[in-house]
């Protein structure tokens, strides 16, 4: 009997390394993010109707300023846009606005352009982006966006017919960045002020200038974007009459769904639907640039309290292995905690930068090494808490804990309901008692300043573990009074190689941008775009 | 009559009872409403402040449910926090899919189960014993099982029926709710078969369907009046109480068929603490299980004289 176990053991151990190494058959387990895709191949002409999916499930609003995660933003994009646009390549182009002039570090000044109407045919005017960034500033509208860098400014003036001041109480060069997502979004005025209450629900809706505008909402099952005929941008019309976004959640659903061309694709397909969709003869599975990150965020207790507990932990973890595995290929290790190429400026400086951080390669004695420096008691184990729906979170932690028994530290996954996970991300009361949690985070907009900000900067909107450091403070205050590109590239670099020392999270890998679209339709950018870039609108049909 | 009001009136109390329980636990829960809200973003304690008291969140708990309690009398359900909707409205567009779906099912199990049920008990032989695996086969298998199943051989195999949604119009919608309906209706079908069967088998071998026959009364005569009749009592109170556990079970299968209906609603305000939502989700549960249980009552007493000549004295 215990013969027949060893057998199947065996067994099941080459089928594995069968797998791994038919995965992964180059050096790099993962995916190389350098060989990532921008865009895929532009449509060749119009559709009457495209279907697609949204696996985050329905948004909750499509007010611009109640739109902050997947699902609102990917649906917002296409209907509601900003005085910037930010670009598939990651670059910022002017949007609403035709131009930003910058005085002084303190003041941007928006030339608003003229000859946009909103869906209603109803002038888009100065007075319209004064009202819609000053809603940011009322408490009374519930902005999601407000406080962080919406905080730092002191006035948003119309100082001529067409032109918008907006003035800053300390510098941010990262500020006009956030003019691609809601902070700078446009909606008309006096919708605004007709809808009250239901303003952004299905009853209401919203008033904007993209490319499409809003059709039927149909609760809980779907909603229809439809062509706005009147789109200013005539270079960038939209390519489908319609496009329908469903609501579907379930992973196994979901590759039914696209498989069968019942839904014509999806961004961010689930890491479950991956093995069926690769194999499909329906469509394909795209690999896209992204400015997402999954990390492990310390709160500040127990053994996860020590830097060198947490060096150590990275050095130990098979990050490439949790990359060919967990994400089947699609993501790669992290060497940093700002994703691989998430910048829009200084693309040498951060190159470099990068490179002189550790290289992600396991290193179980160094890792022995760095532990020698801890200070707590190490035969604690370390609770790392993960929403219990979410399976490979576990896989994930798993492979953190197989090398953290290599070097004698002991870690061990904790789920919890994902209602209850939500909440160690908004009230210090969850975190209490627990020592670590995980994270999907992602860039808000291709700036590593911004983001690093967030998570290592005193009071950052992400510093969860309250991390404080003078330096990296100074440092980040200085990088966001820089203007030349170069130069804050290469403060944010300082600020980057510090808090890699005292990793405040540990970032695990770099997951890529998931696009599945059946053979009949292309177009969409394969790119971290869609939460603030109008992707449905280069949806078209592909020609076969 | 008075039966029956005294039975409305003591559901009203169930009613006030459960959707206090109801408020209670959502209150004492984890966390709290506006923190979920912002997805846990970092947003302006001014702002957070405003969400509290557009929603009078910072009334104590008893003031709370009892404007709650006076706006449901006035036919006020109040706003969904989460999407800032009419409860009322929000429910008015998911309702019709959950009880077309809970419908469906209710016709399969009755029409399944209870004919599954007779046959294995009337006949015997080969046919008892493939009804009773089937019966075992179909209470064993989990209703999001039985969905994947379904969906891979009739939607994706066969390509007979649609992956997702839940269609418009009266056809389209049976279409749509076909498959999801056999999947809630799968384990209560089989629970019911097994009821019936064993019924009916007590019933045929009891002393009166025995009497009846040596009077010689016809075999078919026996059947019906006899032996499916008084087997119907043990099963309608089986029905009944497995119909009014589908709108509960409902969400599961319109999670993974991606149904518009009560039961993915209620899934996503108990995660956000959508106080208003879940309350009214909460009561039309507790009213439809009471109301469902009352009709078995009525069906019961006529079926069975002694158990009206009980309650109506």
């Amino acid at each position: 009997m215990k013969k027949q176990a060893i057998a199947i053991a065996s067994i099941l151990a080459i089928a594995l390394t069968g797998c791994a190494s038919g995965a992964g058959n180059d050096t790099t387990a993962g995916v190389d993010t350098n060989d990532l895709l921008t865009l895929t191949p532009a449509a060749t002409g119009e559709l009457d109707l495209v279907t697609w999916n949204l696996p985050f499930g329905e948004p909750a609003s499509l007010d611009p300023i109640k739109s902050f995660n997947y699902a609102e933003n990917t649906v917002v994009a296409n209907l509601c846009e900003g005085l910037m646009q930010l670009q598939p390549d990651f670059t910022i182009e002017p949007g609403l606005a035709e131009k930003v002039d910058t005085p002084d570090n303190l003041t941007y000044i928006y030339t608003i352009r003229q000859g946009v109407e909103f869906w209603d045919g109803q002038e888009m005017t100065a007075d319209d982006v004064v009202y819609s960034l000053s809603r940011h500033q009322n408490a009374d509208e519930g902005s999601y966006w407000a406080g962080g860098l919406v905080g730092n400014i002191a006035s948003i003036e119309k100082t001529a017919d067409w032109e918008v001041t907006v003035t800053l109480t300390k510098p941010d060069a990262a500020f006009n960045s956030y003019m691609v997502t809601p902070v700078g979004t446009v909606i008309q005025q006096d919708f605004r002020e007709a809808a009250g209450e239901s303003f952004g629900n299905p009853t209401g809706k919203v008033m904007c200038t993209g490319p499409f505008s809003v059709g039927d909402w149909d609760q809980g099952q779907s909603i229809s974007l439809i062509k706005n005929d009147n789109y200013w941008n005539s270079d960038k019309q939209a390519q489908s009459a319609q496009v329908d976004i469903n609501f579907i959640v379930d992973a196994a659903a979901i590759a039914t769904a696209l498989d069968t061309g019942a839904i014509d694709g999806s961004y961010d397909v689930p890491l479950g639907a991956l093995k069926s969709l690769q194999s499909s003869t329906e469509g394909s599975l795209y690999l896209g640039n992204s400015l997402q990150l999954v990390a492990i965020i310390g709160i500040g207790n127990g053994v996860f309290a020590d830097p060198a507990v947490r060096q150590a932990l990275m050095m130990a973890t098979d990050r490439d292995a949790i990359a060919a595995t967990v994400f089947e290929g699609t993501a790669s290790a992290s060497r940093s905690l700002i994703p691989n190429n998430g910048w829009a400026y200084g693309d040498s400086e951060f190159t470099d930068g990068r490179e002189e951080l550790a290289p992600t390669t396991t290193d179980i004695e160094g890792a022995k090494e760095v532990l020698k420096d801890a200070t707590v008691d190490l035969t604690e184990p370390i609770k790392i808490v993960y929403p219990s729906e979410r399976t490979y979170y576990a896989d994930i932690i798993s492979e953190i804990s197989n090398g953290a028994r290599a070097i004698g530290l002991t870690v061990e996954p904790a789920g919890v309901p994902s209602a209850q996970f939500g909440a160690f991300f908004s009230d210090p009361a969850a975190r209490e008692g627990h020592d670590a949690f995980v994270t999907y985070n992602y860039m808000d907009v291709p700036d590593p300043l911004a983001f690093l900000r967030g998570i290592v900067g005193t009071g950052g909107s992400q510093n969860y573990n309250e991390y404080s450091n003078s330096t990296i403070d100074s440092v980040l205050d200085e990088a966001a009074a820089t203007e030349d590109d170069g130069e804050r590239a290469e403060l944010v670099n300082e600020a980057q190689a510090a808090a890699m020392e005292d990793l405040p999270w540990i970032p695990i890998v770099d997951p890529a941008v998931r696009l599945f679209m059946n053979d009949r339709v292309t177009g969409a950018p394969a790119s971290f775009v869609y939460l603030y870039y109008p992707w449905a609108a280069d949806l078209g049909a592909s020609g076969e | 009559m008075t039966f029956i009001l005294r039975r409305l009136a003591a559901l009203v109390g169930v009613l006030i009872a459960s959707s206090f329980l109801v408020f209670a636990a959502m209150y004492a829960a984890p966390g709290s409403p506006e923190n979920f809200l912002v997805q846990g973003r970092t947003v302006s304690p001014e702002v957070l402040a405003a969400i509290r008291e557009q929603y009078s969140l910072d009334d104590p708990f008893l003031v709370r449910f009892w404007n709650w309690l006076t706006n449901v009398l006035h036919g006020d359900f109040g706003r969904s926090l989460a999407n800032q909707q009419d409860v009322g409205e929000l429910l008015a567009g998911r309702l019709p899919t959950t009880l077309m779906l809970v419908t469906l099912a209710a016709i399969i199990i009755i029409v399944l189960g209870i004919g599954m049920g007779i046959v294995a008990g009337t006949r015997g032989g080969v046919v008892d014993k493939i009804i009773l695996l089937g019966s075992n086969l179909g209470f064993a298998i989990p209703t999001f099982f039985a969905a994947l199943i379904l969906m891979s051989i009739f939607s994706v195999g066969l390509g007979w029926f649609p992956v997702f949604g839940s269609g418009e119009g009266f056809f389209d919608r049976v279409w749509h709710l076909t498959l999801p309906a056999f999947a809630l209706a799968l384990p209560s079908s089989a629970v019911v078969a097994r009821i019936t069967r064993t019924s009916i088998r007590e019933e045929r071998d009891s002393e009166h369907s025995v009497m009846a026959r040596a009077r010689g009364v016809a075999e078919s005569l026996v059947m019906r009046r006899h032996v499916i009749r008084n087997s119907m009592l043990p099963v309608s109170t089986i029905v009944g109480v497995h119909i009014a556990g589908l709108i509960a079970g409902s969400f599961v299968v319109e999670y993974a068929f991606t149904l518009d209906g009560i039961g993915t609603l209620l899934v996503h305000a108990v995660q956000r603490k959508d106080f208003a939502v879940v309350q009214a989700i909460a009561i039309v549960l507790v009213a439809a299980f009471g109301i469902i249980n009352l009709l078995v009552d009525l069906f019961y007493a006529s079926i069975d004289p002694r158990v009206k000549v009980e309650t109506t004295r």
